[in-house]
């Protein structure tokens, strides 16, 4: 039983980082952009915040854990647009192709998280944040110690809770609201979108922008609260992006599917550790390693499936990937 | 008649009918100009060093020695292999981000032939089968999505995507039980040399940079002139047009992706036996994204991608050079090669499109 | 509308629309103003020669059909949509050599899956059958086009050509030349692996030459060329082709005025020659002036078969929106 609740403790936090870079990315290609950039994105935004807590951290008189928490959130929130801007720019305006910039974004998001943070490591493998760390992993004070529920429930940082808030926020927001009619309009056909009076360029660089924003959330939480406010060179969050990326095809683009999406491959992912000694049997290491395809194999089956029955409302964005130029209306 | 007084927009952007190759050069050299521009500031804030010595630090990293340069060449034909394998996908309009996957199970073929048959075959057999079967499997791991956009349009880049990490995810499992033991798995068939390639004017792979030119020039040949390559360009075009004349679509994607994978996985084969020896979940470094930038730069043409693949293994051999010289890290690579990319992909616009400023005019 | 005191812009080339409607007209040529004129004061050969740049007589040939012998016949095609629509029911006519069939109907009618279900790109409900004639009348049987598709079509010896109404989108590989375009349906033949180009890029000179097609050269993409240069090396290739049968769908749709009149004289030639054309149009007073019978469709079905001197447009009108049938 404390292996199953061990499994869920570390399950919902591993979605929570891929379900703000799913949320993120969903929001950048209901309006057409396919952005293959998610993973630098999720390197800027958690470096951002990273660094900004630990130079904080370190350099204030008397640092507050409200202020640092402040502080990242902007920071990474500021650093993770930025890198949705420069993919807009090159996307939108220069009408660049969408997968190809999204590649170069990811090998240069890496590049500048990995690079600066060795400034910062200075020498070391690694190095922490604890103020930060946790600020963030914060537990809600009364109920988190309410036994097994408590804990498999309660015993989040606040982060988790917001992601299902945002996630609520963003199915009403594109399923509810005009503006988020428009920018699925924008997204299946920004020609009739353009001719309707709906300014093409600026929702899809709003889009792109805020979804990047929220993607690099996904980041910093893996640094500030997953990783235990541990920094280090790392491979990791590109693995991470790209599940998220693949999360976003899972969930037929709803916002909602997103929060039990994410947390499903959260199971899947540490599978390999908990269900052997759950069952009660060994399992050689090896297997483990075959086990790690599970949720990506789970995801092309989403995708055969659901290009096998065509169903109008589970398919991507019509226009995803596709630069518009007014002119060849 | 009323004077009549048109409102032209500020700027305006016009598809240009065609560029003449001087201004294609004159665009990607400014691109590459303002690249190193941005990459010398980017030096200069971060290490107040004076980035034209670290440019020439950077020449050194690949020019710098006869081994130097020759490790150049040998990394620059591993991406180059694989941009050879995305050309025929690409030309198509088949997005195949999957390249890193098929290169590495046809590395993994290789692998597990070299380690389970290399006492029992000899080198000429066993080099055979190991090439037949890393590209059998390169073509097959390459003919699954690609059937499944023929009879289902299923997305391919998302489908190819996801291929690659249950690939990455076969390989770690094989190196973990052909491991055993030890803590990690180092070049294979140490003792017996079982299905290293042998070395040719005094390095393995240079069997690598020579079936790569081979390969450069035959898929240059079979795009261009081949009745397969036309069928190829009509399809990437439009299915719709492909299918009045009356070319058999599903076949085409079928065959040619058939053909990528295959060509990706030969990659992962002369990987394996000219340059490593070895197999690890890293085996293809990332080549299989890179070489999709180099694909798309270099439209396809092989021998652009040859160039272009050339200026990538520069900037990344340069920018090792620079961390081991100055005590940077060599993510400064990526960072580099970063902004070169987004500069040169920014370029492609003004190759393509004319930009326009406002002229006042008055029409009767 | 105008009663209400709006204004209203309508775009055309009809002139006899312009004529008939509007109180102004301006006229554009090559994206300049040329000039505007109060409709009462104006006719067609005025507006025309505004249009084209100077004066032109506008007329249509229709020489007399010479023996004409029948090449194709239709009987009981149905077509029915992906979604289970019903788009064709049950269309039975023939086609003979020598003749143009027009084929008239307010657009989406089926028009397009007629043409493409007789070129082999639309598959048909069974029951329904196309029978092609190589040698009417003669020893050979007819062959069955029903379930073949276009390669199938062409290597049986069937010699159809079909100009579709998507020019760049179907007929037509935007990004290559004219070289390229003529290979698109003769660039399997020949053994071995490699494309024959030198053919092709006779074929595209001569075209280039007789049409006269305004591009750079025979190896621009012909997606840079005007709409009615597109339409030229179009209809070139597949007139190149010696069709017996020649299928073209809106042919003259967005064409200046110059090229359309060249693409009606380019039909009335094969229809010399013995060739059996098919003309789908909109245009009623180019159907009357042009075919020889008029097939009318309406909710995909033949609503009547009328003869192109005969009718009156009224007629055609009405038989266009289901009025009355011929049984």
């Amino acid at each position: 039983m404390s292996n199953l609740i061990a499994w869920i403790i570390r399950a919902i936090p591993f979605g929570t980082i891929i379900m703000y870079g799913a949320m993120g990315e969903i929001l950048t290609e209901k309006s057409g952009n396919l952005n293959l950039g998610v993973p630098g994105i999720m390197y800027l935004g958690g470096f951002a915040g990273f660094a900004s807590a630990f130079y904080y951290e370190n350099n204030a008189s008397a640092p507050n854990g409200a202020v640092c928490v402040l502080l990242s959130l902007v920071c990474c929130v500021a650093a993770s647009m930025l890198g949705g801007l420069i993919y807009s720019f090159l996307t939108i305006t220069l009408r660049a192709n969408q997968n190809v910039t999204g590649l170069a974004l990811t090998t240069f998001g890496m590049g500048i998280a990995n690079f600066f943070g060795v400034f910062i490591l200075n020498g070391k493998s690694y190095t922490a944040a604890p103020l930060a760390n946790s600020a963030y992993a914060h537990k809600l004070p009364f109920l988190s110690g309410l036994g097994a529920v408590g804990q498999t429930v309660f015993g989040y940082g606040f982060l988790v809770y917001a992601a299902i808030v945002l996630a609520v926020a963003l199915h009403l927001f594109l399923n509810r609201t005009r503006v988020g009619l428009n920018l699925r309009a924008v997204g299946e056909n920004p020609a009739t979108a353009d001719a309707a009076g709906i300014s093409v360029t600026r929702y899809k660089y709003l889009a792109t922008c805020v979804g990047a924003g929220i993607s690099g959330i996904g980041g910093m939480y893996y640094v500030l609260d997953y990783n235990s406010g541990i920094w280090a060179t790392t491979g990791q969050i590109e693995a991470l992006g790209w599940l998220a990326v693949a999360l976003v095809i899972f969930t037929t683009w709803r916002p909602l599917n997103a929060v039990w999406g994410a947390y499903l491959f959260g199971v899947l992912y540490w599978l390999y550790q908990f269900l052997p000694s759950l069952l009660g049997f060994t399992v050689a290491s090896y297997v483990t390693d075959l086990v790690q395809m599970v949720p990506y194999v789970v995801t092309i089956v989403v995708l055969i499936v659901g290009s096998l029955h065509r169903k109008k409302e589970n398919q991507p964005p019509a226009h995803l990937g596709l630069a518009y130029f007014r002119e060849e209306r | 008649m009323s004077d009549i007084q048109i409102k032209e927009p500020l700027i305006r952007v016009v598809k240009r009918d065609q560029a003449s190759m001087r201004q294609k050069i004159a665009a990607r050299g400014a691109a590459i100009l303002l690249a190193l521009v941005l990459d010398a500031l980017f030096i200069f804030f971060v290490t107040g060093l004076n980035p034209f010595s670290v440019y020439g630090v950077m020449f050194q990293g690949t020019f710098g020695t006869k081994v130097r340069f020759s490790w150049a060449v040998r990394d620059l034909v591993s991406l180059l292999c694989v941009g050879i394998a995305l050309a025929p996908a690409f030309k198509m309009k088949f997005w195949n981000v999957g390249a890193e996957g098929q290169v590495l199970m046809g590395g993994l073929m290789t692998a597990l032939i070299m380690v389970y048959w290399g006492d029992r075959l000899p080198a000429p057999a066993l080099f055979a089968v190991m090439l037949l079967t890393s590209v059998a499997a390169g073509a097959v791991w390459g003919l699954v999505p690609a059937f499944f956009k023929a009879r289902w349009k299923t997305n391919e880049t998302l489908f190819t995507l996801m291929m690659n990490y249950v690939a990455t995810s076969f390989v770690a499992c094989a190196v973990n039980i052909m491991r055993g033991q030890a803590s990690s798995l180092g070049k294979l068939n140490m003792g017996s040399h079982a299905g290293w390639f042998p070395t040719v004017f005094g390095q393995r792979y240079n069997i690598n940079i020579i079936v790569v030119l081979i390969l450069t020039f035959a898929m240059y040949f079979y795009l261009k002139y081949t009745k397969h390559g036309y069928e190829i360009s009509v399809v990437g075009e439009s299915e719709n047009t492909a299918r009045y004349a009356g070319i058999n679509v599903a076949k085409v994607i079928m065959r040619t992706m058939a053909i990528s994978g295959a060509v990706s996985g030969l990659c992962g084969f002369l990987i394996v036996c000219g340059r490593d020896q070895t197999i690890s979940t890293t085996t293809a470094g990332g080549n299989g994204f890179t070489a999709i930038i180099v694909a798309w730069l270099a439209k396809f043409n092989t021998f652009y991608m040859a160039l272009i693949s050339f200026l990538l293994v520069f900037l990344q051999k340069g920018a090792a050079e620079i961390a081991s010289a100055y005590s940077l890290n060599d993510y400064a690579a990526s960072i580099i090669t970063g902004i070169i990319l987004f500069c040169i992909l920014g370029s492609e616009f003004f190759i393509n499109y004319r930009v326009i400023f406002r002229r006042e005019r008055r029409a009767k | 509308m105008k009663a209400d005191g709006k204004s209203v812009v309508i775009i055309t080339h009809k002139l006899h629309e312009v004529l008939a409607i509007s109180d102004r007209v301006s006229i554009l040529r090559k994206g300049e103003y040329v000039g505007s004129v109060k409709t009462a004061e104006a006719d067609e050969s005025l507006l025309t020669e505004m249009m084209v740049g100077k004066k032109v007589a506008l007329n249509i040939e229709r020489p007399e059909p010479v023996n004409p012998v029948k090449r194709l016949e239709v009987r009981n095609i149905s077509v029915v949509s992906e979604e289970g629509v019903s788009i064709l029911s049950d269309i039975s006519f023939d086609v003979y050599g020598g003749e143009i069939l027009g084929i008239a109907g307010v657009s989406g009618n089926g028009q397009k899956e007629l043409l493409e279900a007789i070129a082999g790109l639309q598959p048909v409900a069974a029951g329904g059958s196309i029978k092609y004639y190589n040698e009417p009348g003669g020893s050979e049987p007819p062959m069955e086009v029903v379930g073949k598709n276009p390669r199938i079509i062409r290597n049986a010896g069937i010699h159809m050509s079909f100009v579709p109404e998507d020019r760049l989108g179907m007929g037509l590989v935007g990004s290559m030349g004219m070289t390229g375009n003529m290979m698109l349906k003769s660039y399997d033949r020949g053994r071995g692996f490699l494309t024959d180009r030198k053919k092709p890029q006779d074929l595209a000179e001569s075209i280039m030459k007789e049409l006269g097609v305004v591009t750079p050269g025979v190896n621009t993409p012909v997606s840079r060329l005007s709409g009615g240069n597109v339409q030229k090396v179009l209809v070139g290739r597949e007139i190149s082709e010696s069709p017996i049968v020649l299928m073209t769908a809106y042919a003259v749709r967005g064409l200046d005025i110059n090229t359309s009149y060249t693409i009606y004289d380019l039909l009335n030639r094969q229809k010399k020659k013995g060739v059996a054309v098919i003309y789908v149009g909109e245009d009623l007073d180019v159907l009357l002036e042009l075919c020889d019978r008029i097939l009318v469709l309406c909710g995909g079905r033949v609503s009547g078969i009328l003869d192109g001197r005969k009718a009156a447009k009224e007629e055609v009108g009405l038989f266009m929106s289901g009025g009355r049938r011929i049984e």
